[in-house]
């Protein structure tokens, strides 16, 4: 008897193929492992780096000009400022995407609805490819374009203000969530909506009372997880200029300020798990 | 609603047919057993009924309207006439008992009506839901989410929805196939009582013969797409049962299974 895989499928051609396409990449690279190691002058930056992460600052590491507030002050602010441009940019994300991603699910426009031996609906189903492969398409775009090159287009085109922050964030973050939300919508089970659908309910309602009260504990959960995104990006976006913790990290770790550097850092670390925690209670709520 | 008729209807999925020139016509408050194998399109002829399903050819006749080609606008106001159990209840799990119950009214409602009787419904909804709950025997489950319940409570909160839509006539698929022969006759006892009080035509499917027979003016054959007799329940004896149930092999293994 010949071997056989648990599955069907050609497992040995799936895994030769991906060794192979791996070694071209780092041949195409030309990695070597010396690149990895730091000169002597790195080695102890790296050193001094690494080991101010166990005392972290609780003051300025050098005098601030006069008029500073105090060192903690401004972190708290900073945290502050990224949890409030991640809030906003996440929140108008939700909105747009929740929006564009009904329009864009095969739930909505009824295409798995359509009896399968109804001739007139032909007409309808092309335009309805179109419609939603278009909406898709614009989706994909806004998704494919990483919120720091958006922001340095807007940056070039009009500087960078809170607003044009929030719309840099924004705009991917809305195309995921189009695509996300279009997918949980299409995989909810559709028992109810059709049950509804046959009393006579209409396309609106089928979808806002039998299938958006299942979906949304999904559509809550991934949003905790793009929040979490959110602040990530809201931190970087410091780095052009806008008061969240990389406006603050930047000149710290230029200055090799690294008391303070890994202060910032372990900021943005107790945000992240803080809101871990919460949208793991969150779902949890959501899920039972 | 009164009458409901099918001329020769057809349906054909691809050279597969689900029904084959099915003719029958059920009379307003009448109660009608469709019984047959699994896969033999009783869950077809019920969708064809409410227009979810058009016919390939024939005719479906209601009130003297031949609906046969109705656009889903057209079938709206007749849907909403006509109550639906499915076999697997389509409840949404995670709502309350309450707004599951409301749900059989959304037909007859715009949007904005639909929403504020889900958000805020009054105190006349709620009482109603209530007392329809008492009906069915789990007034006390109103409030609870309803993937809470048990499969058989659970099966009484779609029986209660289809109640609160007043229908004229009711469609139940196969409601009593899995739960066990005590809750068979108390879904069965509750179904017909309602019927019969309420005037409502009831059309259900079955597999167990016996309860066909116990509770039903009349009963319908269907086997491989096609209607093989329709009997008053008094008539029927153990020739017709053999041709209903005695399978051939190909019927067994067929991959047509519950279409």
């Amino acid at each position: 008897m010949p071997y056989r895989s648990p599955w069907p499928m050609p497992v040995g051609k799936i895994i030769i193929t991906t060794v192979i396409i791996f070694g071209w990449a780092w041949w195409q690279l030309g990695l070597s492992i010396e690149q990895a190691i730091p000169n002597a002058g790195g080695l102890a930056k790296c050193q001094e780096f690494l080991g101010a992460a166990v005392a972290p600052a609780w003051t300025y590491e050098s005098t601030p000009p006069s008029n500073s507030p105090f060192f903690l002050t401004k972190v708290g602010i900073a945290i502050w400022q990224t949890i409030v441009f991640s809030v906003a940019a996440v929140s108008l994300a939700f909105v747009i995407g929740l929006v564009w991603g009904i329009t864009m699910s095969a739930t909505w426009w009824g295409t798995n609805h359509v009896p399968q031996n109804a001739g007139r609906f032909k007409y309808r189903r092309t335009t309805v490819w179109l419609v939603v492969h278009l909406m898709r398409t614009v989706s994909a775009l806004a998704r494919s374009v990483h919120e720091l090159l958006w922001a340095v287009l807007f940056l070039s085109a009009v500087g960078l203000s809170p607003l044009t922050v929030i719309l840099a964030i924004g705009i991917p973050y809305s195309g995921v969530f189009a695509k996300i939300f279009s997918e949980i919508i299409d995989e909810t089970p559709k028992q109810s909506a059709d049950a509804l659908h046959a009393i006579g309910a209409t396309r609106w309602t089928v979808l806002v009372h039998g299938i958006l009260p299942k979906a949304i504990p999904d559509m809550l959960a991934y949003t905790c997880y793009r929040f979490e995104c959110g602040l990530r990006s809201a931190a970087v976006m410091g780095f052009f200029g806008i008061p969240t913790l990389g406006y603050y990290l930047q000149p710290a770790f230029e200055e090799q300020h690294y008391h303070e550097t890994w202060t910032y850092l372990y900021a943005l670390m107790a945000i992240l798990i803080g809101v871990e925690l919460w949208s793991a209670q969150v779902r949890r709520r959501l899920a039972t | 609603m009164n009458k409901c008729e099918l001329h020769d209807v057809s349906v054909q999925f691809g050279s597969h047919f689900a029904l084959q020139d099915v003719s029958f016509q059920v009379r307003s408050a009448e109660r009608v057993a469709f019984i047959g194998p699994s896969g033999a399109g009783k869950t077809s002829l019920f969708r064809l009924i409410h227009g979810v399903l058009s016919p390939t050819s024939g005719q479906v006749i209601i009130d003297e309207t031949d609906v046969s080609h109705f656009s889903s606008r057209q079938w709206r106001p007749l849907r909403c006439e006509i109550g639906w159990i499915p076999q697997g209840f389509g409840l949404v799990p995670n709502l309350r008992v309450l707004h599951n119950v409301l749900a059989g009214r959304l037909g007859r409602m715009n949007s904005f009506q639909a929403a504020r009787m889900f958000l805020v419904p009054n105190a006349k909804e709620t009482a109603a839901v209530h007392h329809l709950l008492d009906r069915v025997g789990i007034a006390e489950k109103l409030y609870q989410r309803t993937d809470r319940l048990s499969a058989g409570q659970q099966q009484r909160v779609a029986i209660a929805r289809a109640l609160y839509q007043m229908p004229s006539l009711l469609l139940a698929d196969e409601p009593v196939s899995n739960v066990d022969p005590a809750r068979a006759e108390a879904t069965l006892d509750l179904l017909c009582n309602v019927a019969t009080e309420e005037r409502i035509t009831l059309c259900m499917s079955l597999h167990n013969l016996h309860l066909a027979k116990r509770y039903f003016e009349r009963l319908i054959g269907i086997r491989r797409g096609r209607v093989i007799f329709d009997l008053p329940a008094s008539d029927f004896n153990s020739e017709e049962y053999r041709q209903l149930y005695e399978l051939d092999d190909a019927e067994l293994l067929s991959d047509s299974y519950g279409d």
